[in-house]
């Protein structure tokens, strides 16, 4: 059995690990914000002027590299905080802080977003609300499920809309994925032509192993720990391939909470 | 521990209404996946809103299949036009350490979703024309010309026109212009499938 202060630790050092080289991937190419840069405010602030409360947040969209500083700070703090078991008030802030630049730069961020930072934002508002919540309550508990639900929800609604896809059914989504170069590369374009048996079960595979996640909640320990090292492994490949390295990070700040749901799992049944 | 110090009533209210947002959020990103579901949170919450609810269809139910390229060329003072050049920066293969370090991800990623957004309004243009084909020429000269007022002032082509107008050499033209073509690795010649009108730098 695993207790709620620990999962909430492992989540908080790994989103925290998370944070800091994000943050640090935005800030080292920040001339993209800039006034010649691809993501430049003004063309951004056409698309999201017209919320509510835009007034009160435009200082903080419009310095998004200072933005990006702080969420590597907060990181930082986090991940520290964690390792050192550190009151929860100080774990408390970072979590907020956290929360409030993943909220500022999903919302800048018309484009050029992977689901990575999707994921750091729900799993920091899970963190948010489990750290602060008083130890033991229905609050922290609801925290902790609400971060096991996005991360079961992230490979279960990824392998289901993959299924509704002729590519992915036929088995070519791989092969047609690692022939562009935006997502894949020459070197594995070749090789994943030489092998189509393969590329085929790679594109099946990967469907059915994120369709059949959710029954991770159902099994034991040690299989439970195999699927995520499946899932890693996914990753890690995928970040090899296609550069897509954000989810290695931001999906594994999950399993400490999933693993927390699946022991409950079977007092409930 | 609790940081909060509070009659027990309010915490219950509290309590609860944290529970109903994060379970809200939980059925919207469930749901999310389908159109018309999308469709009427994108009009409840606007599109800025919908970004804060995960998107969980990664390169599905279509998986992404070509790669998107800017082109862009100038009209001096003298009328004459450049050619076509190529903007390197978003085709440039990651390096051997991008499955760890990877800050251009962000810059391919948004040419990919701006040109992905054009493309999807190209298409549906084309769609309201029955007797339209999708050509298959690489001459510009060939592409179909669509009713684009709605898309000028659009972030996609706004933010695009700004970057095409600040390259080096740009500034110094009279008028800039880009096109964005597509291809992948299976095809030997990229297509043409959007064109901008000519812009003053």
């Amino acid at each position: 059995m695993i207790s709620t202060g620990l999962t909430i630790r492992l989540v908080a050092g790994i989103i925290g690990i998370h944070a800091v080289y994000s943050g640090f991937e935005m800030i080292s190419v920040r001339e993209r914000y800039g006034k010649a840069g691809i993501m430049r405010w003004e063309p951004t602030r056409l698309y999201i002027e017209h919320i509510p409360g835009f007034s009160l947040i435009e200082p903080l969209l419009n310095r998004i590299v200072g933005v990006a500083i702080v969420r590597v700070v907060v990181g930082v703090g986090l991940a520290i905080a964690a390792t050192l078991n550190a009151p929860v008030l100080i774990l408390g802030t970072f979590a907020t802080g956290l929360l409030a630049t993943d909220f500022v730069i999903v919302l800048r961020h018309s484009v050029g977003l992977s689901g990575a930072h999707q994921m750091s934002l729900v799993v920091s508002a899970g963190l948010t609300v489990a750290v602060l919540a008083p130890s033991g309550s229905l609050l922290e508990l609801a925290g902790i499920g609400f971060i096991a639900a996005q991360g079961i929800l992230g490979y279960f609604i990824s392998g289901v809309t993959k299924g509704m896809g002729n590519a992915w059914r036929s088995g070519d989504a791989v092969l047609l994925v690692l022939s562009t170069t935006t997502w894949g590369h020459p070197w594995f374009y070749e090789k994943a032509r030489s092998f189509p048996g393969l590329t085929a079960l790679a594109s099946h595979g990967v469907v059915l192993f994120e369709i059949a996640f959710p029954v991770i909640l159902l099994l034991s320990p040690p299989l439970v720990a195999a699927i995520f090292g499946v899932a890693l492994a996914m990753h890690i490949s995928i970040a090899f391939a296609m550069g897509i390295n954000g989810f290695i990070t931001s999906f594994s700040s999950t399993y400490p909470a999933i693993y927390f749901v699946s022991r409950q799992v079977p007092t409930i049944l | 521990m609790s940081v909060f110090q509070s009659p027990q009533w309010l915490q219950s209210i509290f309590t609860w209404a944290v529970i109903s947002t994060l379970t809200i959020w939980t059925v919207a990103t469930s749901t999310r996946v389908f159109d018309p579901v999308r469709e009427r949170l994108k009009a409840v919450i606007g599109e800025p809103g919908l970004s804060l609810i995960p998107s969980y269809r990664f390169f599905a139910p279509e998986p992404a299949r070509y790669d998107f390229h800017l082109l862009y060329r100038t009209k001096t003072e003298d009328e004459r036009v450049t050619d076509w050049q190529h903007c390197d920066e978003f085709i440039d293969f990651p390096s051997q350490l991008h499955w760890a370090w990877n800050p251009q991800l962000y810059d391919t990623k948004a040419m990919f979703d701006y040109a992905q957004s054009l493309y999807e309004a190209v298409k549906d243009e084309k769609e309201k024309d029955d007797d339209a084909e999708v050509t298959d020429d690489v001459s510009t000269s060939s592409l179909q010309q669509i009713d684009m007022e709605d898309y000028v002032v659009s972030t996609p082509y706004i933010a695009l026109l700004n970057y095409v107008s600040h390259l080096p050499g740009v500034s110094d033209s009279k008028e800039v212009q880009y096109l964005i073509v597509r291809g992948s690795l299976r095809e030997e010649e990229s297509k043409p499938f959007f064109l901008s009108y000519f812009h003053e730098v």
